[in-house]
Formats: structure tokens, C-alpha cells, sequence
């Protein structure tokens, strides 16, 4: 199979606000399009109101679009059979920011993973569901799968818990699994450990991966071979393979969001400069600007950016951006002169 | 090198917290010795339950029940704080240590407009006219890049979760503290917002020399604007330095730990590596070392006996190995077998 595993195509997604008179419509995604193949790891990536969730949610059934379509291997997902949504379903497993909220308090962690398993009929003959849950608790790194069958989820540490996430997805066999924050709540020295798990889930198994994060250093440690995605307030403005996007970012929200990540050295962080923007406050979403949406914060900002919404226009190194002036926008080194030489 | 130049204005001594609980008692932070310089900024780093809001608690003697401070000493200008008279204390409070607490958006009142809360704040401890208060709150209401004739005016509700946070750091710098305590104050904020506020805190600790405890979970935060680094660990401080030392010479393999974990935006990622296991459990602490059960250079010693405290001249550790670590580090010997193998 050659085409894309999945493929948005300019969707929108639309919430109701408010109650009756009051009622506002707020775009929380607006004309996204995007593919991801089979094996491949695409970061999407922005800050809190960019609609990196509710992309997650359309790629996994959960909010259906406004307008445009989701095509899972070809075919429209709000169109399909009943036995073939389930498939669908199957195929493409969510992992949320919160594992405690994901697993139910009262099933021990055997009684949570049997579920599915049975569900799909995945436990093969002579076998029991015990050891086939045991097995992916041993994929999953938490090992003797004997000590962890039996607890509930309180018992667990938070990342023992998100490994236990991971390998209830990874049990009905998917082919995609959408991860949204899946680090963010877990301690920073476990952190790591739980991206290694799914660069080898991706890598031995083939699983596609769509990493949602506010983390752009995390998306580059996991996705660093992939694609990412950059997106503001509902929209892309960015995307690319990762390495090129991050080198040379050309849009100045990206380059904004670059210049802001902390850099765990400190020769090195105290030389980066931010990118300064006219404003600190992200716009309100229901009511966003018009033409470009990081026209008001932009430094750049000219008359055009406050009429015509920019699409996104081919680099032709596979990198898309979507701005007015990309042409003409300065590269923004955030320190200049100065060469990650501990690090490096 | 920075104790000949000045005295510290905090001090605090083997100070110990407790919480009393059902299951039994959990020391929450044990033996912590600490100094806050005058006007430094003061970064204190560990994971979730690693005791650093604890130990802000017991800075300020708030430990509320079921928690207790049951050791230690805080001496601030040399009047222990943990003994002070609660008029004294009040006092204590905000005028000279000044706290700003994690979610801090919601640690306003809601009911109440913004100017309000700041001449509430300030008439609480000493008489001054309310023109001259929100004279002043303006003055650090433009600090932090907010607008005063707006957020003045303004309820809590209309301000959004960035610029309440300003707001309570405004808030906090009203009466001049000597010292301001920030627990995770950038942990709900995003990116860009983060890096504006830690600028925003660079400012006001140089124009008014106030000192600052740091405290948060991110390693990475600090690089930029710390001076000094304590890291802590199921409720001990296992290392403090100058950032650099931390950062380019950790002595303690947590902290080495936790550099090599931390993802980077810049830089080859092929040195990165997680720290093996997870964060103990306060109720059942591993004997000897609270690290040694994660540690790739834990020895019998490690197993048996907690390490005391190393003290330099501009730093501690607390690690029976910590010259092994350096070695390895420096390329002197090779790694322990499990640094290399962990996953």
C-alpha cells in the first residue's frame, strides 16, 4: 500500500459556546490538511488553544469534523460499515496526558488490558489472557509482568502507569496510535524512557505514531527522523521534516516558539535572545484576529497580514509555510555567534 | 567563593517536615540545610514529591496539619523563624519573605477587583494611603508587562491565566520582600509566556535586588536564569552550585541523571539517556541511599549507609561516590557497566 495510512482533508471543526441567545461558534480547527503514512512519526506541535487536540480526536473517531473529511486508508471514516469503523477503531489507538483518568480505579491492571483482548478475540488458542497481558507488560519494560498483573492503577507510579497505556494500544495490534501529551504529566527523568518505548514501537513494529505536544525539544527527540507539524490557533503555519523545519524555521511564530525553549545549558541559554513579539497574550479563540491569526503578536505584521488568511505554499524541500512575508522574513538565530559547544 | 563575600539573609539548618498520616509518619523533607544570599536567584530542582514545596512551606513555617516542621532551624537576619510570635510572623510574611505558590492564577480572589486586593494586601501590614499603593501597584503592574489602568479595573475572571500569574507576582513585590519564593511559578504557562516571565523575573531581581528561590521540576528552566542550583531528592538536597558547576560538572549522579535526561532543542541527542527506575515511595524509603536502587555506581556502602553531606567551598554533595562520578565523567575511567545498559 502506497497511499497514506490516514489523511485529513480540510477539516474543520466547530464548538458550540454558551447557552441560547449567547450561543458563539468557536473554530478550534480550521481547513487542516494532512497525511501520515504508514511507520511514520509526525509531531504535532503548538501551544494550549492551537487545536492540536482536537486534531488527535478527529484522527481517532472522537469529534467528527464540521467540514472536510478524514480518509482512513482510503475511505471516508463517517462513511464506513459498521464492521469496518470498529476496524478502524482498532487500527488507531489514542493515549491521553492523563493515565490515572484513562484506567479504571477499580480493575486491576489485568482486568483492564483483558478487555480489548477479548474484545478482538487476540488471544491466540492454548492460551491464556493472563499471559498474553503478561507478555506486553514485558514489551512495555515493566518487568516481572507477575508483580504488575494484580495491582490497580493507584499503586502504580505515573509513568508505570502511562507504560501501562501504551501497552493496552499496543495489544489490539494498531497501526497508528495518536499520543497527545503522553510525557507531559510524568517525571522528568522517566520522561526519556517512555519516548525510547515508542521510537521502538515505531521501529519494531511499524507502528505509525502522531505525537502531540506543547514540548517542541521532547518532539525533537522523539520525531527526529519524522515530520512536524506547526500549528496556532487552529491552523498550520509550518510543517516540514523535522530537522529542516527546525534548523531554518521561517515562520516568526515558529521562530518566536524556538527562541522561547528553555536550553539546558547555561553558556548556551543565557546567549539565546527571544524573538520579541508585539504582544504577550494569545487572542481569544472564539473571537480570533482576522487575516493571518499571529498578525497582532507578529513583529513583522504588515497591512496584508490583517486582511487575507495566508496558505500554506511549498518550500520545495517538502517544507510548507504559511506566511505573507516568508520571503522576506529574516532567519532568527536565537544566539548568533555562539556554538552549542558543551552540548555538542 | 559567594559565603566570604556576603552572609546569607535565610538560613536554614537541618530542617526536617513531617506529615502524620494514617500509614505512618512521612518526612516529606529531612536535613535540609540551606542559604539564600542577598538578591541571588536561587534555583531549587526535583521531581513531584521530592519535597521542594515542602520545604518552601517550612521556609516560612506554614506547614499546615496533618505536616509539621519536628526539626531543624530557619534563621532569617538571625531571629529563628520557626519560633516567632504569630504577630511576628505576620509580619514576617510577605513583607520580608514574600511567596508566590503554584497555580497562582487561582490564588486570587474572585470576587474582588484587582486594585482592591492589592490595597487590602498592603493596608494589612502598615497604614499607607491607597493613592500611594496603586501608585506602586502600577509601577509593577508595567514591570511585568500589563497594562494598570486595564487589569487594575479588572476582576480576576476577565484576565487570563498568564496574566493573573503577573498579577500575583505584582502582588507579591508590594511591600519589597527581601526574598520572594516561586513554587513552579511558570509550570501552567506556555512556552513563549514562560520565557517573557523568566526574563520579567531576571528584571525585577536586578532593579530591586530581591532575592528569589526558584522552585521547579524542570532542569532546563534554570539554566538561563539561575545563579546557584540545589537539587533535591525524596526530600534531601543531594547536590547544590554555581548553575555552571551543575550543569557541566554534576557531582551527584541524579543530577548528572537528570542533565543527560533532559531533552534539548540544540545539540546531539545521542548522550541522552533516562534515569533507570522510578522515584521512591516516602513511606517505604530504600535504606542507605534514597538514590542507590537507581544508581549506576551504588556499592554495598550505598545499600547501608546514607551519605553525609561533602561540603566545598561554593557547594555540597551528598554521595559516597561522588569522585568516582567526576571521574567517569571527565573520561578518566570508564562508565559502570549499568549507565551504559539502562534503558
Amino acid at each position: 500500500m502506497n497511499g497514506p495510512l490516514i489523511s485529513m482533508q480540510n477539516i474543520s471543526i466547530c464548538f458550540q459556546k454558551g447557552i441560547f441567545r449567547r450561543r458563539t461558534e468557536v473554530r478550534a480547527v480550521d481547513s487542516v490538511s494532512l497525511d501520515i503514512a504508514p511507520g511514520e512519526i509526525v509531531a504535532l506541535v503548538g501551544e494550549s488553544g492551537c487545536g492540536k487536540t482536537t486534531i488527535g480526536k478527529a484522527l481517532a473517531g472522537l469529534h467528527r469534523p464540521t467540514e472536510g473529511k478524514v480518509l482512513y486508508q482510503g475511505q471516508d471514516i463517517w462513511k464506513l460499515g459498521r464492521q469496518a469503523f470498529s476496524e478502524y477503531r482498532r487500527d488507531v489507538q489514542l493515549v491521553h496526558q492523563d493515565s490515572f483518568a484513562a484506567l479504571n480505579p477499580v480493575l486491576t491492571i489485568v482486568q483492564s488490558l483483558s478487555a480489548p483482548l477479548q474484545r478482538y478475540g487476540l488471544v491466540p488458542a492454548g492460551r491464556t489472557v493472563r499471559s498474553v497481558v503478561g507478555e506486553y507488560l514485558e514489551m512495555v519494560e515493566l518487568t516481572p509482568a507477575d508483580q504488575f498483573l494484580d495491582k490497580y492503577p493507584h499503586q502504580l507510579s505515573g509513568g508505570q502507569r502511562q507504560r501501562v497505556i501504551l501497552a493496552r494500544a499496543l495489544s489490539v495490534k494498531p497501526k497508528l496510535i495518536i499520543a497527545d501529551e503522553p510525557v507531559s504529566m510524568v517525571d522528568v527523568s522517566l520522561r526519556l524512557a517512555l519516548l525510547n518505548l515508542m521510537a521502538r514501537m515505531n521501529r519494531d513494529m511499524g507502528v505509525a505514531f502522531a505525537y502531540i505536544t506543547h514540548d517542541l525539544a521532547t518532539a525533537r527527540y522523539l520525531a527526529g527522523k519524522g515530520r512536524i507539524v506547526v500549528m496556532y490557533l487552529g491552523g498550520m503555519v509550518e510543517l516540514g521534516p523535522l530537522g529542516d523545519v527546525l534548523e531554518r524555521p521561517r515562520h516568526p511564530y515558529l521562530q518566536a516558539l524556538l527562541s522561547a525553549v528553555p536550553v539546558p545549558d547555561p553558556l548556551l541559554a543565557r546567549a539565546r535572545k527571544m524573538l520579541p513579539l508585539r504582544s504577550l497574550e494569545m487572542p481569544d479563540p472564539t473571537n480570533p484576529p482576522p487575516g493571518c491569526r499571529f498578525h497582532p503578536r507578529c513583529p513583522y505584521a504588515e497591512g496584508l497580514c490583517g486582511e487575507t488568511v495566508p496558505g500554506l505554499q511549498p518550500e520545495g524541500n517538502g517544507c510548507m509555510v504559511a506566511c505573507h512575508l516568508k520571503e522576506r522574513i529574516p532567519l532568527w538565530t536565537p544566539c548568533s555567534g555562539v556554538s552549542p559547544s558543551r552540548l555538542a | 567563593m559567594s559565603e566570604t563575600k556576603h552572609e546569607p539573609i535565610l538560613r536554614a539548618r537541618d530542617l526536617t517536615v513531617e506529615f502524620v498520616l494514617r500509614q505512618g509518619t512521612l518526612r516529606a523533607v529531612e536535613g535540609v540545610h540551606l542559604d539564600v544570599f542577598p538578591g541571588e536567584l536561587l534555583a531549587v530542582v526535583g521531581e513531584s514529591g521530592s519535597g521542594k514545596s515542602t520545604m518552601a512551606y517550612g521556609l516560612i513555617n506554614m506547614v499546615s496539619s496533618p505536616g509539621r516542621v519536628s526539626g531543624g532551624q530557619v534563621l532569617y537576619k538571625g531571629k529563628d523563624v520557626l519560633r516567632l510570635e504569630p504577630e511576628a510572623l505576620r509580619q514576617f510574611r510577605w513583607k520580608e519573605v514574600a511567596m508566590v505558590f503554584q497555580a497562582a492564577q487561582n490564588a486570587l480572589n474572585p470576587v474582588m477587583r484587582v486594585e482592591d486586593q492589592m490595597v487590602d494586601t498592603v493596608q494589612d501590614h502598615e497604614q499607607k494611603p491607597r493613592a500611594e499603593v496603586l501608585g506602586r501597584a502600577a509601577e509593577l503592574l508595567k514591570l511585568v508587562r500589563l497594562t494598570p489602568e486595564r487589569v487594575l479595573k479588572a476582576y480576576p475572571h476577565e484576565l487570563s491565566g498568564g496574566m493573573r500569574q503577573r498579577v500575583i507576582l505584582a502582588l507579591s513585590l508590594l511591600l519589597n520582600p527581601r526574598i520572594l519564593l516561586l513554587d513552579e511559578p511558570t509550570t501552567a504557562l506556555d512556552v513563549v509566556t514562560q520565557a517573557y516571565l523568566l526574563d520579567i523575573l531576571l528584571e525585577i531581581r536586578q532593579k530591586f535586588g530581591v532575592a528569589m528561590v526558584f522552585m521547579t521540576h524542570d532542569i532546563s528552566i534554570v539554566a538561563k536564569v539561575a545563579e546557584r542550583v540545589a537539587v533535591m531528592y525524596a526530600g534531601r538536597i543531594v547536590e547544590s552550585g554555581p548553575v555552571e558547576e551543575i550543569f557541566y560538572r554534576p557531582r551527584h549522579p541524579y543530577t548528572w541523571g537528570l542533565i543527560q535526561a533532559a531533552p534539548s532543542l540544540v545539540g546531539d541527542l545521542s548522550g541522552k539517556r533516562p534515569v533507570q527506575g522510578s522515584p521512591p515511595d516516602l513511606f517505604h524509603l530504600p535504606p542507605g541511599c534514597r538514590f542507590h536502587p537507581r544508581c549506576a555506581f551504588a556499592s554495598e556502602r550505598c545499600r547501608q549507609a546514607e551519605p553525609d553531606r561533602e561540603e566545598f567551598s561554593d557547594g555540597m554533595v551528598a554521595c559516597h561516590h561522588w569522585q568516582e562520578v567526576a571521574a567517569v565523567r571527565e573520561g578518566r575511567v570508564p562508565a559502570p557497566a549499568t549507565t551504559e545498559g539502562c534503558r
